[in-house]
């Protein structure tokens, strides 16, 4: 638990910090530390510097993944919190920023329902408070008033889906639910109650992901608000969101013999096609992102639902769950390194917003703009899955956990479903290149005419370090993606850890 | 040597930081790569000894040892399929970068990046040996030259870049699924079966399991449309052919020339590589089909290319026409054929890929490409003129010239096709006849009137503006050669097309010595499909009774030779072809 502590007392320190205006500019400093000391004990634990792991029992392949991508996305976030910008509630900006951190490192890790639902909550009240803050963004009252009422609404149906679990099965534990479903418990008696509880938490979690039809929010949110809440909206719920959904449908309910792959598959078709489709009459950034990152749920949720009709002995890394998990790391990387690029580009005093403001970017005289505008082409890319990138290999992933029920000779009753849904990912993996593709015409293919409007200029470096170590990313992943597969493919199975009882009234029993 | 087919594919990208941020370095920089990677894939190519199967194999794990069950390689090799598109990749490169010399002015850093890039990428897709490697490449090669239409093309530069790269992705995402069924198809259907990406050994487990009836027809047919999907949008096949001219037409010189010369080849190849030998009963099923469709794109694309008024266009609309031709021989699926096919992708890179390059050089110099703002510049530019001659000759097949070689293989291909299996294709097959005529007059009349008759030159209005600035600045520099100059070819440009003309001429006496090279390969990838496609057109027994009698007295009597049978040795067909007065060609071991 030491890196979820160290985050959780910087943010405590960065409110309280914030009280005090002399010393308020500290809270920059305290942010940082606290994400590096997080990240460096991680890293100690997983045994990066001296080969062995600590064991932490209650920690598993999974938390860790998920413990990575919130530090990574950590300091994403605050090189791209742009100094200045809002600089009456920086404090408070950064705190709420790491307890976000925190609840995407406690649903990752949770073992039990109550935990999990703390992570997520954590992250939903974090965001509120940024979204009220911000003043960067046009509309922050209609950003952040839709975003609560809404996410409110989402959290309340996933609870109630939470109550109907814990009636059923009997226990908060994950590990004990698993048992319990397995055993039956999901269609004990009535078996409506089996699926209103997997119904309930799915619309709950449908709303952090972004899945139609509880997506709305999105474009109006993201455009109402700033890059760098924009990012953090589109990654830390979708990841914590993701996360949930494999630990309590994939990991408990599905061992109950209700067949949910029916309506993920729904869910997945609806997402992936609505978010490409509407995405291209874009023409505000943080709109398309957001129809993107609507239409990448749908992506991930093609894998979870290839994970939902089918357990083999995997023998490859593109089983169902580790593919979405591979997807959704090289979603994050490019959504938030994408946004990051834009949150460092100026427009004189105004940010840049929509496509019109990326005109002629890559023949910007300065070197800056020019790599900021090859950086960003390169997320594109990634983000429609064209190799060498990270994207490709997410997408391979994605459409092989389909293929492998639905282009496999045995006489297997989803063959044709499944196959028919990795024949629509693949339409829409060609649909999105087209909205992709207006963002990289814009910045490469036209001239910068607008004679009264200020040059595109790069401002913030650390984000610019932020936007680099993204790109690295996304390219050491395309080009090996090797050692990811195996993390994202080691790390699905352990979604519900087994919790490992230690007493501390008595000395440690010895073996 | 398979070191140094590893080094040849990557080095071009390994050259990039060597590619300096001026001009003039820029440019010869890339030179300079890119002259060591045509070097050196010659040397492999020419290295290739006849009659082997493969050459030069490179490969390693790619996931690592993680995952057992998983066969996933980088893996590069050459083979009889390669062996010639090979070195065409670093040839027409090379051609690129000389034709873009003077061209491209602004952001030439870039541009040369992207070239080298581009060049590695086409490396990389002929000489990949795993599925997924050779999608890799496939679909890198859209990124560089999306980027080269995009930002160094003409007028609706950005239009034909989205279209371009919209197309192929569509159809290459299908495609993607189809190798991807066939890799999950192979595994699932043995016990404890690897899942295996490796091009030949996914091609030896398919055809296990079609010998024991695993692999049915329908099966096949699914797959075999999935990535019929992609490779006839890059062939282009005739109803998907529409981003074509526009790519075309709007691409910078080298862009055009890469474009016709060596991506377009890759549709073709891919049917090669993986329809025919993968799923030969479904190539063989559809074959008539696509033969409908390849015999249309001939007569179409060449229609459409007499009406046109831009150059570039019209040979844009050729490469419809030609390319129908080699897909024409590749589904007449019988040896002839598939060698002609193979050759005439060879050829026709040579030849369009020099007329592209020739286009370039004259709208260089007058800024347009207006077949009427021409005449008589035969005598004001005769150098270029004579290449120009070359490379229409080559490409309306005039014998003695390597387009005759390709299409008179194809067209007896298919008239034995036709003859022997199915009387009903002479049509198709007298249809592609007259698209050879119509070739002949569509590019006669072009170089008629371009460089016979009156002299005719355009009038350029920006010329005494360009002479003002050029006096005004530097009066002996790039700027006035690339603006206002109307001379003969430089050493630069001969240097750029002479090239292309050895081989043309080479492949054209010769053809024996290049198809020696194919034979191997080509026979034992395409026997199940000629095999399939025998039994296909009737009750096994008389049809392929006939045929079988047909090679034998073929094998006697042919003015081709003794060799059509597959076991048999087709190069000499080829020197009965192209030059029957020889002594027995020297390829022949």
């Amino acid at each position: 638990m030491i890196p979820e502590l160290v985050l959780g007392m910087g943010a405590v320190a960065c409110f309280c910090l914030g009280a005090f205006p002399t010393v308020r500019r500290a809270s920059q400093l305290v942010a940082w530390f606290a994400v590096l000391f997080a990240g460096a004990v991680v890293g100690v634990q997983t045994g990066w510097w001296h080969g062995h792991a600590v064991s932490e029992p209650w920690y598993a392949a999974f938390g860790n993944l998920f413990r990575w991508m919130g530090l990574g996305l950590g300091l994403v976030l605050l090189a791209s919190m742009r100094p200045g910008a809002s600089e009456r509630h920086e404090a408070e900006s950064l705190g709420c920023l790491l307890s976000a951190i925190l609840g995407l490192m406690l649903v990752g890790g949770a073992a039990d329902l109550i935990t999990l639902f703390l992570g997520l909550e954590l992250i939903s009240v974090a965001s509120y408070i940024l979204l009220y803050l911000d003043r960067d963004g046009p509309r922050p009252e209609e950003a952040a008033g839709k975003y609560f009422y809404l996410s409110i609404l989402s959290s309340a149906v996933f609870l109630y889906g939470l109550s109907y679990l814990y009636g059923l099965g009997g226990a908060l534990r994950l590990d004990r639910l698993t048992h319990a479903w397995a055993s039956g418990a999901g269609t004990l008696g009535d078996a409506s109650l089996g699926a209103m509880a997997a119904v309930l938490v799915l619309a709950g979690l449908a709303f952090k992901i972004t899945a139609v039809p509880f997506h709305f929010y999105a474009p109006d949110v993201y455009q109402g608000t700033s890059h760098v809440n924009a990012s953090l909206l589109s990654v830390l719920p979708k990841a914590a969101g993701m996360a949930a959904i494999i630990k309590l449908l994939l990991g408990i309910m599905v061992g109950g013999g209700l067949p949910l792959w029916q309506v993920t598959l729904a869910v997945a078709v609806l997402t992936v096609t609505v978010g490409n489709v509407i995405a291209l009459w874009q023409t505000h950034l943080r709109r398309l992102l957001a129809y993107s990152s609507i239409a990448h749920a749908g992506f991930m949720l093609i894998g979870l639902t290839a994970a939902m009709t089918y357990r083999r002995p995997h023998q490859h890394p593109w089983d169902g769950a580790g593919a979405l998990l591979f997807y959704l790391v090289a979603y994050v990387i490019a959504t938030a390194g994408a946004f990051a690029a834009l949150s460092v580009l100026r427009r004189g005093n105004r940010p840049v917003e929509r496509l019109d403001d990326l005109r002629g970017l890559a023949r910007s005289n300065a070197t800056a703009p020019r790599f900021i505008a090859w950086s960003l082409a390169a997320f594109m890319f990634s983000l429609a899955g064209i190799p060498p990138l990270a994207g490709f290999w997410g997408k391979l992933a994605v459409f092989f956990s389909a293929l492998d029920v639905g282009a496999s000779p045995s006489e297997n009753p989803l063959r044709s479903r499944l196959l028919w849904l990795a024949v629509i990912g693949a339409v829409n993996a060609a649909i999105g290149a087209a909205y992709y593709l207006r963002v990289v015409g814009a910045m490469f293919f036209t001239e910068d005419d607008a004679q009264d409007r200020q040059q595109a200029a790069v401002v913030a470096t650390p984000a610019v370090v932020a936007v680099f170590a993204c790109l690295v990313l996304t390219l050491a992943i395309g080009l090996s993606p090797g050692s990811w597969f195996q993390a994202a493919h080691s790390a699905s199975p352990t979604a519900v850890p087994t919790i490992v009882e230690v007493s501390l009234d008595t000395a440690p029993a010895t073996h | 040597m398979s070191t140094l087919l590893l080094v040849t594919v990557f080095l071009p990208v390994l050259g990039l930081p060597l590619v300096g941020r001026r001009r003039e370095s820029a440019r010869l920089a890339s030179l300079l790569i890119v002259t060591a990677t045509l070097l050196l894939s010659g040397y492999l190519a020419f290295a290739f000894p006849a009659g082997a199967g493969e050459f030069a194999v490179w490969e390693t794990s790619w996931v690592g040892g993680r995952f057992p069950g998983v066969d996933l390689r980088l893996g590069l090799g050459l083979d009889g399929l390669s062996v010639w598109i090979f070195p065409l990749s670093s040839l027409l490169t090379f051609t690129a970068i000389l034709v873009s010399w003077h061209a491209v002015d602004r952001g030439a850093t870039s541009f040369y990046r992207l070239l080298l890039i581009l060049l590695t990428g086409m490396l990389g897709v002929f000489a990949a040996r795993d599925v997924l490697l050779f999608y890799v490449f496939f679909e890198a090669t859209l990124i560089p030259l999306f980027f080269l239409i995009g930002m160094w093309g003409h007028e609706e530069r950005r239009y034909a870049a989205v279209k371009f790269f919209l197309f192929t992705l569509a159809g290459s995402v299908l495609t993607f699924l189809g190798l991807l069924a066939l890799a999950i198809y192979s595994a699932q259907s043995q016990p404890q079966g690897v899942l295996t990406f490796s091009i030949p050994h996914l091609t030896e487990n398919l055809m296990r399991l079609r010998a024991n009836g695993q692999l049915p027809l329908t099966v096949q047919i699914w797959i075999f449309l999935a990535l019929f999907a992609g490779f006839a949008v890059k062939v282009p096949l005739f109803p998907l052919h529409t981003w074509l001219p526009l790519a075309h037409v709007e691409a910078p010189t080298a862009g055009s020339v890469l474009l016709a010369g060596i991506l377009l080849k890759i549709g073709g190849y891919g049917f090669l590589r993986f329809s025919l030998p993968m799923l030969p009963d479904a190539s063989a099923a559809c074959a008539p089909w696509i033969l409908i469709l390849a015999a249309v794109g001939i007569i179409y694309g060449a229609l459409t290319a007499l009406a046109q008024r831009d150059i570039k266009r019209l040979i844009a609309y050729s490469s419809v026409s030609h390319l129908g031709f080699c897909v024409l021989g590749f589904f007449a699926l019988n040896p002839l054929g598939l060698h002609g096919g193979l050759l005439q992708m060879v050829n026709h890179g040579l030849a369009t890929g020099g007329l592209f390059a020739v286009v370039g050089m004259l709208y260089e110099r007058y800024h347009t490409r207006q077949i009427e703002a021409f005449g008589g510049l035969a005598r004001r530019l005769p150098i270029l003129a004579c290449f120009m001659f070359l490379l229409t000759f080559s490409s309306i097949g005039l014998p003695g010239l390597n387009g005759f070689a390709g299409e008179f293989l194809i067209l007896t291909g298919m008239f034995e096709r036709a003859w022997l299996l199915q009387r009903g294709e002479l049509v198709l097959a007298v249809a592609a006849v007259f698209g050879v005529v119509l070739a002949a007059w569509y590019m006669l009349q072009l170089v008629g009137r371009v460089f016979f008759g009156e002299l005719k030159e355009p009038v350029q209005g920006g010329m005494e503006a360009h002479a003002g600035l050029a006096g005004a600045e530097h009066v002996t520099g790039d700027h006035y050669r690339s603006q206002g100059w109307t001379g003969d070819l430089t050493a630069r440009e001969v240097l750029a097309l002479a090239p292309l003309g050895v081989f043309i001429v080479w492949i054209g006496v010769q053809p024996s010595f290049f198809l020696a090279r194919m034979t191997p390969t080509l026979d034992a990838l395409s026997r199940p499909a000629t095999r399939a496609s025998r039994s296909e057109a009737g009750p096994a027994t008389a049809a392929a009774e006939a045929v079988d009698a047909a090679e034998r007295v073929a094998n006697r009597r042919s003015a081709f030779g003794r060799a059509q049978t597959t076991e048999g040795d087709p190069c000499r067909y080829s020197a009965g072809i192209a030059c029957g007065h020889q002594n027995p060609p020297p390829f022949t071991d």
